[in-house]
C-alpha cells in the first residue's frame, strides 16, 4: 500500500448488542482522501463497524463499543468529546434516503442552520456549493424550495450528501448508499463520490463488489464480525490472500 | 369452466352481499340521526327569530338575559354575555393547558420514553377517564375557597372554570401530542444526528417542526371539549347571566346556561326556545372546530 496519512484508524474495536459480541476486533486504517469500501455478506459486521467510526452506535440502546478509534489522532471515545460536534466532521449517509419533509434548500442548509448560522448570502452560497458537490444542483436549482420528498430516491440521496457535505466534514461515511436506488441512479452517487475525493475521506459499505472495485482505493472484506483481509483494491480482487475472499469474490456465498 | 358452477350461488357470495347491505343500513341509519338532530335543534332555536321576533343582531350583541315579555309581546333577550364567558373560559383553559401537555408529550416521547410509557402515559389515560362531575366537584369544593381567599369575590367564575378545564383538556392533549410527537419517523431522528443536532435541536428542529399541525389539530381538540363541556364548568363558573368584568365575577357559559335551565322552562315558550337557540349556536360553532381541523388536516405535512 502507498503510504499516506491516515484520517481515521481503529484498533481491536469490538462491538456487542447487549451480551452478544457481533464485532470481534477489527484493526484498520483510513488514509487520507481515499476511498474504502467494506465489504462482506449480511451480517457481517460492516454496517456495525461503520457506525462506530461516528458514534452513531451511541444512540442505539445496549450497545457496547472496546478498542480505540482514532481521528485525526484523537481518541473519539474519550470522555470529553463532543459527539456533536464529531458527527459533523465525521458525516453519515444512510441507505434509505431520508430528508426532512422540508424544501430542500432547508435540508441543505440544516445542519449550518444548527450551529447558528443566520447569514442569507452565506447560506444560499453554501447551499448551491453543497449541491454542486453532490453533482445535483443542476436538476434542482430551479426548486430549490419545493420539498425534499418531492424528488425521486437517487436526487433525494444525492440532496442528503448535500446536506451531509453543508456541515463542512472531512470524513464522509455511506451505509450502503446505493441500494435502494436503480442503476442509473447508482452510477450517479458513484461518480460524484469520486469527484469528492479529492477533498473528502470516504468509507463505503456496500455488497455490491462490482461498485467496490469500480470506486474504492483500499477495500476491506468482513466476515461473521472478522476483518478478514485488507489492502489496495486492485490486490484484494486480483490476487486476494485468503481462502474466504476468494470465495466470496467468486460467488460461492454472500 | 362447467356451466352450472359459473352460475351457483354460493355462500360466499350471500355473505358478502349480506355485510354490504348491513353496512349501508347503518351508514344510512347515521346520516339520518345527523340531519334529524341538526334539522330539531335548528327548528327550535330559529323559532326564537320566527316566532317570539327577537332580532338576531340583538340576541347575539346583547348581554342581558331577560325573558321577560314587555307590553307589546318583545323580549330583551342576548347571549353575549354567554358567548364571551364560553370563549373566554375555554382560551384561557386551553393556554394553560397546552404548554404543559406538550413539554410533557415531549418528556413522554423523546426524554424517557421508557418511563413515559410505563408510568407517565397510565396516568394520563387515568386523568381521561375522571367523570367531569368528580373534576367540578373539586372546583366547587377546592379550587373556589382558594381562588375567594387569594382574590376576593365570591370565587365563581371564569378563573375557577379555566382552570378546572385546564385540568380536564390537559389529558386529551397532551395524549394526542404524543401521539403526533410519535408519528415522526425514527429516521428523521437519525438524519437529524448525523447533520450534527443536539438532543434538544432535534426535539425542537425536527420532531416539533415536522409535527407541528398535528399539535394544532390536538390543541384544537382539546379547545373543542372545553367548549362543550358543561356539568364541571357549570358547577364552578357562578351561574349568573352576566356580562364578565374581572377573572373572579359570576357568570355563565352557553353550555352551563343550558344546563342550569332546560330543566325549567316549558316547551314552546321564549325561554325555552331561548335555550334551543344556544344549543343551534353550540352546535354551529363545534361544526366550526371540525371544519378547522379538517382544514388542517386536508394542507399535509409542514413544509
Amino acid at each position: 500500500m502507498i503510504m499516506t496519512e491516515n484520517s481515521l484508524t481503529t484498533k481491536d474495536v469490538k462491538v456487542s448488542y447487549g451480551k452478544y459480541e457481533s464485532l470481534h476486533g477489527v484493526t484498520l486504517a483510513f488514509p487520507k482522501n481515499k476511498i474504502t469500501a467494506l465489504m462482506g455478506p449480511s451480517g457481517c459486521g460492516k454496517s456495525t463497524f461503520l457506525r462506530c467510526l461516528n458514534r452513531s452506535n451511541d444512540l442505539l440502546p445496549d450497545v457496547t463499543v472496546s478498542g480505540e478509534i482514532e481521528f485525526e489522532q484523537q481518541d473519539i471515545y474519550g470522555p470529553k468529546v463532543n459527539v456533536v460536534a464529531l458527527r459533523t466532521q465525521i458525516g453519515m449517509v444512510y441507505q434509505q434516503p431520508t430528508p426532512f419533509p422540508f424544501s430542500i434548500y432547508e435540508n441543505v442548509i440544516f445542519s449550518q442552520r444548527m450551529m447558528g448560522m443566520r447569514e442569507r448570502r452565506q447560506a444560499d452560497e453554501i447551499v448551491e456549493r453543497s449541491l454542486r458537490q453532490a453533482a445535483i444542483w443542476d436538476e434542482v436549482k430551479d426548486r430549490l424550495h419545493r420539498s425534499a420528498q418531492s424528488l425521486s430516491g437517487g436526487q433525494q440521496q444525492r440532496v442528503c450528501l448535500a446536506s451531509v457535505l453543508a456541515g463542512a466534514p472531512e470524513v464522509i461515511l455511506l451505509d450502503e448508499p446505493t441500494s435502494a436506488l436503480d442503476p442509473i441512479a447508482s452510477a450517479k452517487i458513484e461518480t460524484t463520490l469520486l469527484a469528492l475525493k479529492d477533498s473528502y475521506t470516504i468509507v463505503i459499505v456496500t455488497h455490491n463488489l462490482q461498485q467496490a472495485s469500480r470506486i474504492s482505493d483500499q477495500t476491506a472484506f468482513l466476515l461473521n464480525g472478522n476483518l478478514i483481509e485488507a489492502g489496495a483494491t486492485k490486490e484484494i480482487f486480483m490476487k486476494p490472500r485468503e481462502q474466504a475472499t476468494s470465495d466470496y469474490l467468486n460467488g460461492k456465498f454472500g | 369452466m362447467k356451466e352450472d358452477k359459473l352460475f351457483a350461488r354460493s355462500k360466499e357470495i350471500r355473505q358478502d352481499n349480506w355485510g354490504r347491505l348491513l353496512c349501508y343500513i347503518s351508514v344510512t341509519i347515521l346520516l339520518l340521526l345527523v340531519v334529524t338532530i341538526v334539522y330539531f335543534i335548528s327548528s327550535k332555536g330559529l323559532q326564537t327569530f320566527t316566532k317570539n321576533h327577537v332580532n338576531v343582531w340583538s340576541f347575539l350583541t346583547t348581554a342581558d338575559w331577560n325573558t321577560s315579555l314587555d307590553a307589546h309581546g318583545h323580549a330583551d333577550i342576548g347571549a353575549l354575555a354567554l358567548i364571551t364567558t364560553s370563549f373566554s373560559t375555554t382560551m384561557l383553559a386551553a393556554a394553560m393547558a397546552t404548554p404543559l401537555a406538550f413539554v410533557i408529550a415531549i418528556y413522554v416521547v423523546a426524554l424517557k420514553p421508557k418511563f413515559g410509557q410505563r408510568f407517565v402515559q397510565p396516568v394520563i389515560e387515568l386523568l381521561l377517564g375522571i367523570p367531569s362531575v368528580v373534576y367540578g366537584f373539586i372546583g366547587l369544593t377546592v379550587l373556589v375557597p382558594i381562588i375567594r381567599g387569594r382574590f376576593g369575590g365570591t370565587g365563581f367564575g371564569i378563573l375557577a372554570g379555566a382552570l378546572i378545564l385546564a385540568l380536564m383538556i390537559l389529558p386529551t392533549i397532551t395524549s394526542l401530542s404524543i401521539e403526533s410527537l410519535r408519528s415522526v419517523d425514527p429516521s428523521y431522528q437519525k438524519f437529524a444526528y448525523t447533520l450534527g443536532c443536539t438532543h434538544w435541536q432535534m426535539i425542537y428542529h425536527v420532531m416539533l417542526r415536522i409535527s407541528a399541525k398535528k399539535l394544532m389539530i390536538a390543541v384544537i381538540y382539546g379547545i373543542a371539549r372545553a367548549f362543550g363541556e358543561a356539568l364541571a364548568v357549570q358547577m364552578v363558573i357562578g351561574n349568573t347571566v352576566q356580562m364578565p368584568t374581572s377573572l373572579v365575577s359570576p357568570t355563565a357559559t352557553l353550555t352551563s346556561k343550558l344546563t342550569t335551565d332546560i330543566g325549567n322552562t316549558i316547551d314552546g315558550t321564549l325561554p325555552n326556545n331561548a335555550l334551543w337557540t344556544l344549543a343551534l349556536i353550540l352546535l354551529l360553532i363545534s361544526l366550526a372546530f371540525n371544519l378547522i381541523v379538517k382544514g388542517f388536516t386536508r394542507g399535509g405535512e409542514a413544509k
